[in-house]
This record gives structure tokens, sequence and C-alpha cells, in this order.
């Protein structure tokens, strides 16, 4: 990219261009009034965001401030689509079975804890998801529903993102990686494998990497790496209309089953042990499965913050640096990317996000970086 | 099910490798996803002369034949219709059969899934009656079917020639070739001659193909202007590519060598891939000739043996040198060279390719 | 059409077997695979592409390009070029994607 690295000064760097970068480096270009950089070691898609299974989940988030927040997300998402272009939102409904009669009481609870915050569920009962969803299997008790819960193209919305920011003259760099950040007279000197640049706030969006960009600050970041693998079919007629427990049918007719968890760093291979599984689970759920053909499988790396709350907000003590990492990023770019706007522009944000600091982790004892 | 050795594709490859592997005493499993053994040489009628020592020239589908006669009576357990479709946690491969997935558990493997041919676009080649050449010749020499009445081949070289010949010999009209290049690409004289009354079209690109549910004409752009013709078959011959899923499955590392056929697994002299555990041979390994194809077989073979401490390094290192020497006077110079250099890299890499113990 | 005898290989099948196209009896060599058989037959065009509908046929008959799509017994997109012909099959083209919606419920 040609410019003048040494002597320009950037307002904000942004390190990672996932789907929560790269919604930050949108949402802060709208307000045209930063000159703004987004650097990524590969491409947009290339972390976690390129393989995912893309929910925008809102009535099972606990506790219920968490549900709040991915709630407005969702809302968010309805006008962002009339903004940067269609990126198959859908707000289909989501459900979430149960197998036990005994699980009712706790999804009653759920229900009432999330309706404090305006999340309406309804709990199901066998008949009444069966009615709804015929593909559902009868060995199912019951279900928590909720209208809020969908899906979205997760290929599209990154680049849609990506397209709207450069055209409010945000800088890209990509398949440049950052090797360490100093900050030097209250200025950041990124530092990446194509020079030095130079930024007064910089921002850290580095997914599955966020525990290593965290270093080059002298700061823990209480992440987890687990990997997820899911299965696609080849291209079915539509017979999902919801978003279910694990199974969901995109537009083309595909449908992504994903339910496993397994930590092993950074690494993005299948094995035929959790895809077997997986296509156990969900003919389970979904008998009618039985019948498709599994077309691919893929692995992704969940960034999973040491207590499962996303983590964004300045980093205490370190005046102009912020972060935001998450596990949901899909369902929370909107949202994120608008208060970390507000935070960085306006100095205050429209919802109290001091939950989501890292500071909450200070007083657990001192982690070695 | 287990095995010291467990052999991908039941192509020349493949049956040479695990008949190599038999006769130095390992118990060896063969599968094929498709119903029969032999690979792509279950097609092939024309004349192979330069094979190795203890082969006797003959056409590829006689080659091909007897070689399944002594897996049938050797003590390799068979399984076609057995499909590689990924790998265990714990590094076995998982086959199925279209209704079961297991693992096999081998102490060392040997993919030889072939290659595949390149596609080339241009409006209607999805119709029915668009073809690879390699699809032609399977009908008409594995299948006694003919594919069409009036044909145009896509592209000059030895393989386009090789399947206009075949197709021609079966009573197919070949109405023309179709070169992009300014001259053909075909080095073989003979076939050249034998074929010298079918015209070809140099500087051309087909521009469109069209028909009612099926090819009925093609229009060309040539350097004389458009020219249209009725045909009812066109086979496309663009070159060949490794198939590399099962070396992607098994974390292989993959390089690009344009003489090989564009992405390769990398390997070192044993054909060991960079997962320690997974040897290559055959046409995966971007080796064309037939000869040299059933030498890497016997190559993998020796250097799994050896890596399972079924054969001593010393008498490994005997076997395979023996067999690259006749490999080497079998084998095209582009692809040779081509090979030779790979292997180079793979012993300049700085990770260890073969960290096995 | 069939090659009856073929110039370097002479005959190569000779048992036959009746397989049904669209309900319709058809005969093919024991041996050949259901596209080729297909073929054998004058049929070339097995299904429809599900975006633009366009017909779709053999293409690589190596199992490789997923265009010769049909239903086999029941069985929705069975490649047809790796599926040997046998006595009584009943084959439909592959017209649209498949519908696991026939197993609603579970059964
Ligand atoms: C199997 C699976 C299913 C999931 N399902 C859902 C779901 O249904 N709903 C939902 O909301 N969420 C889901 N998630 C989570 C969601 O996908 C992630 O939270 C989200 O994609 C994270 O986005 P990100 O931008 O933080 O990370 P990423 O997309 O990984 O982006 C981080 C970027 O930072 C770059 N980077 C890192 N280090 C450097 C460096 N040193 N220099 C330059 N660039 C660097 C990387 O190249 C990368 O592009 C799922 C995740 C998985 C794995
Ligand atoms: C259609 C076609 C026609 C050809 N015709 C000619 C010709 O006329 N002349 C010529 O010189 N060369 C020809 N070739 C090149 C041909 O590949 C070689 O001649 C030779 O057959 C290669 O031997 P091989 O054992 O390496 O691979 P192949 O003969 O291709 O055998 C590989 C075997 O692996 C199996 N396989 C692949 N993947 C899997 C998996 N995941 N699980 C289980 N089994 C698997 C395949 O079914 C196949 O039987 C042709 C290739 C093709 C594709
Ligand atoms: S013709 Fe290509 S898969 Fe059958």
């Amino acid at each position: 990219m040609v410019m003048n690295k040494m002597t320009k000064v950037f307002d904000c760097i942004i390190i990672g261009s996932g789907v929560v970068g790269s919604s930050i480096a949108y949402h802060l270009s709208e307000r045209k009034k930063y000159e703004i950089l987004l650097i990524d070691k590969s491409y947009p898609l290339s972390g976690t965001s390129g393989s995912t299974q893309a929910w925008v989940w809102v009535h099972s988030k606990t506790p219920n401030w968490y549900g709040e927040l991915s709630m407005y997300s969702a809302e968010l998402y309805a006008y962002l689509e009339k903004k940067i272009g269609d990126f198959e939102y859908k707000r289909t409904g989501g459900i979430a079975p149960f197998y036990n009669e005994g699980d009712r009481d706790k999804a009653l609870k759920l229900a009432e804890e999330q309706g404090k915050v305006g999340i309406k569920i309804d709990v199901l009962t066998r008949d009444e998801v069966l009615e709804k969803e015929p593909a559902v299997s009868p060995k199912i008790a019951g279900a928590t529903f909720s209208k809020w819960d969908g899906n979205l193209n997760p290929f599209r919305l990154v680049e849609l993102y990506i397209r709207a920011a450069k055209k409010n003259g945000v800088q890209c760099s990509f398949y440049n990686r950052v090797t360490s950040i100093k900050k030097v007279r209250g200025i950041f000197h990124v530092e990446t494998e194509q020079g030095v640049f130079q930024g007064n706030n910089v921002i850290l969006a580095g997914g599955p990497w966020s525990k290593e960009l965290g270093k080059m600050l002298g700061v823990y970041i209480p992440v987890r790496q687990v990997r997820g693998q899911i299965l696609i079919t080849e291209p079915l007629k539509p017979f999902l209309k919801y978003t279910i427990g694990g199974v969901r049918q995109t537009d083309n007719g595909e449908v992504l089953i994903g339910y496993s968890k397994e930590e092993v760093g950074y690494d993005r291979r299948t094995t035929l042990d959790v895809m077997q599984q997986t296509a156990r689970m969900a003919i389970d759920l979904v008998p009618a499965l039985a019948k498709a053909n599994i077309v691919r499988a893929f692995s992704g790396i969940r960034v999973i913050p040491e207590d499962g709350l996303p983590i964004f907000g300045e980093i205490p003590g370190i005046k102009g640096a912020y972060i935001a990492v998450m596990h949901s990023g899909i369902t929370l770019s909107a949202i994120v990317g608008t208060l970390m706007t507000e935070l960085l522009i306006d100095g205050e944000t429209s919802l109290d996000i001091s939950r989501y600091s890292l500071k909450r982790f200070s007083n657990l004892p001192n982690r070695k970086i | 099910m287990e095995a010291d050795v467990l052999i991908v594709g039941a192509g020349p490859a493949g049956i040479s490798a695990a008949l190599t592997a038999e006769k130095f005493g390992a118990k060896v499993i063969l599968i094929d996803e498709s119903f029969s053994p032999g690979g792509q040489l279950r097609q092939q009628t024309q004349y192979f002369s330069n094979l190795p020592t203890g082969y006797a020239p003959d056409i590829g589908l006689k080659v091909i034949e007897t070689l399944i006669k002594h897996l049938y009576a050797s003590s390799v357990q068979v399984y076609t219709n057995h499909t590689m479709i990924g790998a265990y946690k714990n590094g076995m491969i998982g086959v199925t059969d279209g209704n079961k997935t297991f693992p096999i558990l081998a102490r060392a493997n040997i993919l030889a899934p072939g290659a595949q041919e390149e596609a080339k676009i241009f409006p209607g080649w999805t119709l029915p009656g668009v073809m690879t050449a390699g699809a032609a010749q399977i009908l008409i020499n594995r299948e006694s079917v003919l594919p069409g009445k009036r044909a145009v081949m896509i592209g000059t070289n030895n393989f386009a020639f090789t399947v206009a010949k075949q197709l021609h010999d079966c009573g197919v009209t070949i109405e023309a070739f179709i070169e992009e290049k300014s001259q053909i690409t075909c080095s073989d004289g003979i076939l050249r001659d034998e074929l010298k009354h079918v015209p070809v079209w140099t500087e051309s690109t087909v521009q469109i193909a069209q028909g009612t549910g099926q090819v009925e004409r093609v229009s060309v752009h040539t350097p004389e202007g458009r020219k249209e013709i009725d045909v009812d078959l066109i086979c496309i011959s663009n070159g060949f590519t490794p198939i590399l899923e099962p070396f992607v499955i098994m974390d292989c590392e993959l390089t690009y060598k344009k003489h090989l056929g564009g992405w390769v697994p990398l390997y070192n002299e044993k054909l060991q891939t960079t997962n320690p555990s997974c040897f290559i041979a055959g046409n995966a390994a971007g080796i064309t000739d037939l000869g040299p194809i059933l030498l890497t077989g016997e190559i993998a073979a020796i250097s799994a043996l050896e890596e399972i401490g079924i054969l001593n390094s010393e008498e490994a290192e005997i076997e395979r040198r023996k067999r690259w020497l006749e490999l080497e006077k079998l084998e095209n110079t582009a692809v040779c060279q081509a090979r030779k250099n790979l292997i180079a890299s793979s012993r300049s890499r700085q990770s260890p390719l073969t960290k096995s113990k | 059409m069939q090659i009856h005898i073929h110039p370097v290989l002479g005959e190569k099948f000779t048992e036959e077997v009746t397989f049904y196209f669209n309900n319709k009896p058809l005969k093919a060599k024991k041996g050949q695979t259901v596209a080729a058989a297909l073929m054998a037959n004058g049929i070339r065009n097995l299904g429809t592409s599900r975006k633009f509908l366009q017909p779709r046929g053999l293409y690589c008959a190596t199992g490789r390009c997923m265009s010769c799509f049909v239903t086999i017994n029941g069985v929705e997109h069975v490649l047809s070029c790796m599926t040997l012909v046998d006595e009584g099959m009943k084959v439909f083209p592959s017209n649209e994607d498949p519908d696991p919606g026939s197993e609603i419920n579970g059964s």
C-alpha cells in the first residue's frame, strides 16, 4: 500500500478484520471523523468469522443483561442491512429443544429472567414444537422458543462491512502481520511485516489470536481457543424453517450442523470422530437428515473469554488502547461496533459497558503474559 | 480393520505398491472407491512398451488385467466401493462403503489416488455431450458405448491425439482439433500422422456450444473467422492435475509445480510426504508415464516398510536405488526434472520431513 | 449406441439386463455403469441444474464432477458414472434438490 508510513499518524489502527474488527472499522468510519487503518495478517474471513455457524442468537444468552446486548444487536442488523446491503439476515425464530420433562422448570426460569429485559420466550410442549417444525424428532420433551433468534451469511456481512468502510475512506492493509506494538510519547507504533504504522488509538480485534496481540502491549487476555467442527449437507429442499439447537438450513438449501467443543489450540483440522458424533446428534434431533449427503466439513476456532462473556472497551492502564474479543461475534458485531464508536468518538456510550471491561479479570491471581 | 500398510487407490500405482509390500511380507489392505480395481488403466487400449523389468509390453488394459490377477492371487485384502473420506483424531484413515464409516488401523499409508482432468470453460460447456477426453475414452473402451458420432477435440496434447485416434477407430468422425496455441503440442509423430486427415485449427477458441437439451453445434473463433459445425460430442483435453483430498485430509504439505500438474504434495526421495505416516505414488505425485508410475508404487511400498521396520534401512536403500535408476531411464524429461526439483526442495526444507521416530 | 464389436477388444460384455428410466424399460449390458447404459440408449440428459435449470449429463466419468446425478431405486443424488446397472433398477433424472422432508418426524 502506498502511504508515508513514518510521518502519517492515523486516528485509529484496528488490528484484525474479522467480523468484529471490520464492524468497528465501518461504524467508526460512518462518523467521518477519523482516519482509520484496518490491518489483517491474512484476508478478512481467514479467521473464525469465515468458519462459523453464524446464528444471530439471543434468547438463551445469560445473564439476562448479556441477552439484552444480543437483542439490541439483532435489532440493529435489520437497519444495518438497509445501509450496507443484503447479508441474508433472517429472523427465523429460534428453537432450543430439551429432552427431559425435568428441564421444563429451567426453561420457565429462563423465560422469566429474559422477560425482564424484554426478550419474550415461549416454553413449548412437544406437540407445539412439532407443529412449528415438523422435521424435529418427537423424542424431544419441549423447547424454548423466541422470535428474536435468526441467522445471517457471515461472508456477505464481512465483505459488505469492508466495502462500506472503504467507501468511507478506511485504508486496509491485508496479508500484513502485526509483529509488535510500542507506545512512544503517546503514539502507538504498530510494527508490521510491511513497515511501521502510527496511530493515536489502537484496537485489538484479533479473535483467536487476541492473547498474542495482548502480549505485545504487556496485557494478559483471558481467553481460550475452542475448536468447533461443522458438517454441511448438499443443498436440500427447504424443510427447516427455524434456527434449531445445532442445526440450521441456509437460503441456498445446505444444512449446517455443529455441536462440538474441543480445546486443541489453533488446529483447524476436522476429525471423523467428531464428524460421526455430530451426524448422530443431528439425526437424533432431525431424523430426516439421515437421508442427506454430507459434502463438506470444516472447523473454526472459537475464542471464549474465561467467564464466557464478551470483553470490549478500553484496556485498563493503557490510554488509547482498546480491545474487542468475544464468542458470538456474529451475533454481537453490530452492537459492539456501535458502542466502540461511541466510546472512541463521543467518550461515552448509550449503554453502560463497564461490565464488559477487561478490568473484571484484574482481581484474578496474576497471570503470566 | 488392521494392517501393516493401507493403500488408497487401486490404480497401477496402488496395485504395484500392494504387491511389492506383500512380497516383502507385509499385511496389506488396498481400497478403491470404484466398483473394480485398475484405476484409469482400465480404459487404455494403447500399447505400452517402456515398462519396468518383469512386465511384458502390452496394451494398458491387459497390463492392468495381469496385475489384478496377481493381486487377487496374493494375500492383499482388496476392498472396492470403499472411499477414504477423512481421518480420526489418532491419525487412522476413515473409509466409507456408502453405508458405514469406519477406521482402518495401519502403521503406514500409501496414498495413490491418481489425477483428474482439468476442465475448460466456455459458454455451453455444461451441456450433455461436452465431456473430458478421458470420459469419452472410458465410454468407448471400458463401457463399450459410443458417446457420439461427430466430434471435435479441444486441445492437441498427446492425450487428445490418443483419444481422438481411439474414437476414430470406433467409428466417430473427428471434425477438427481446436488449439489455442499456434501449433500442435502432441509430440508423438506416429499418432499425428495417423490423424493427419483431421483439420487442426490453431490459435482458435470455442466461442459457444449450443443445442436443445444436448450439444448440437459448436462455434469456434479462428484466425480465418468464425467457424460453426454440427457436432454431438465435444471432448476437452486440458491436462491432468493430482487428486489432493486424501493428502489434505492427512495434513500433508502441498507445493506448486507446473510440470507435475499444478499443486502436488511435497515428498522426498523415499516418496514420503510431510506426514511421516503417509507415502505417495503414481499420478498423484505428478508422475505421468506408466513405467514410472508402477515403479513409484514399488518405491513407496519399500519406504513404508522401512518406516515400520519390516525392512531395515540398508535393504530399503538398495531396493529403492535400483528402482530410481530404472525409473529415470523410463521417465519423460520435463517430468523427471520437475520431480527432481521437488525432491530437492523437500531436502532444503526447514521443518522435518522425516521426524517420524 | 452400444459398441458391439470393439476394434481392439472385440465383444466385451455378453449378459443383458433390463432397467427402467422414467419407468420406461431399457436394455443394457451387465458390467456397464448407469450413465453408460443410458447413453447406449441415446439418453445423455441426466438432470437439470438447480439454479439456471440447464440440462446436465456425464462430464468426467470418474466420480469427480457431480454432473451425472440421478435417482436410483429411491435414493437421490447417486453418481451414475460410478454405479453399475442392475436388473430391474429404477432410474429417474435428477431435476431438483433432494427432499429429506419425506421422512418427517422420524420413522
Ligand atoms: C464452529 C463455530 C460456530 C460458531 N457459531 C456462532 C454463531 O452461531 N453465532 C455467533 O454469533 N458466533 C458464532 N461463533 C463465533 C464467531 O464466529 C466469532 O465470535 C467471530 O467470528 C469472531 O470474530 P473476530 O473478528 O473476533 O475474529 P476473527 O474472524 O478470527 O478475526 C480476527 C482477525 O485478526 C487477524 N489477526 C490476528 N492476529 C493478527 C496479527 N498479529 N496481525 C494482523 N492481523 C491479525 C486474523 O487474521 C483474523 O482475520 C462460532 C464460532 C465457531 C468456531
Ligand atoms: C479419465 C482418465 C483417462 C486417462 N487416460 C490416460 C491415457 O490414455 N494415457 C495415459 O498415459 N494416461 C492416462 N491417464 C492418466 C492416468 O491417471 C495414468 O495413466 C494412470 O492410470 C495413473 O495411475 P495411478 O495408479 O497413479 O492412478 P489411477 O489409475 O487414477 O488410480 C487411482 C485410483 O484411486 C482411486 N481413488 C481416488 N481417490 C480415492 C479415495 N478417496 N478413496 C478410495 N479410492 C480413491 C480411484 O478410484 C482410482 O481407481 C488418464 C487419467 C484419467 C483420469
Ligand atoms: S460424470 Fe463426473 S461425477 Fe459422474
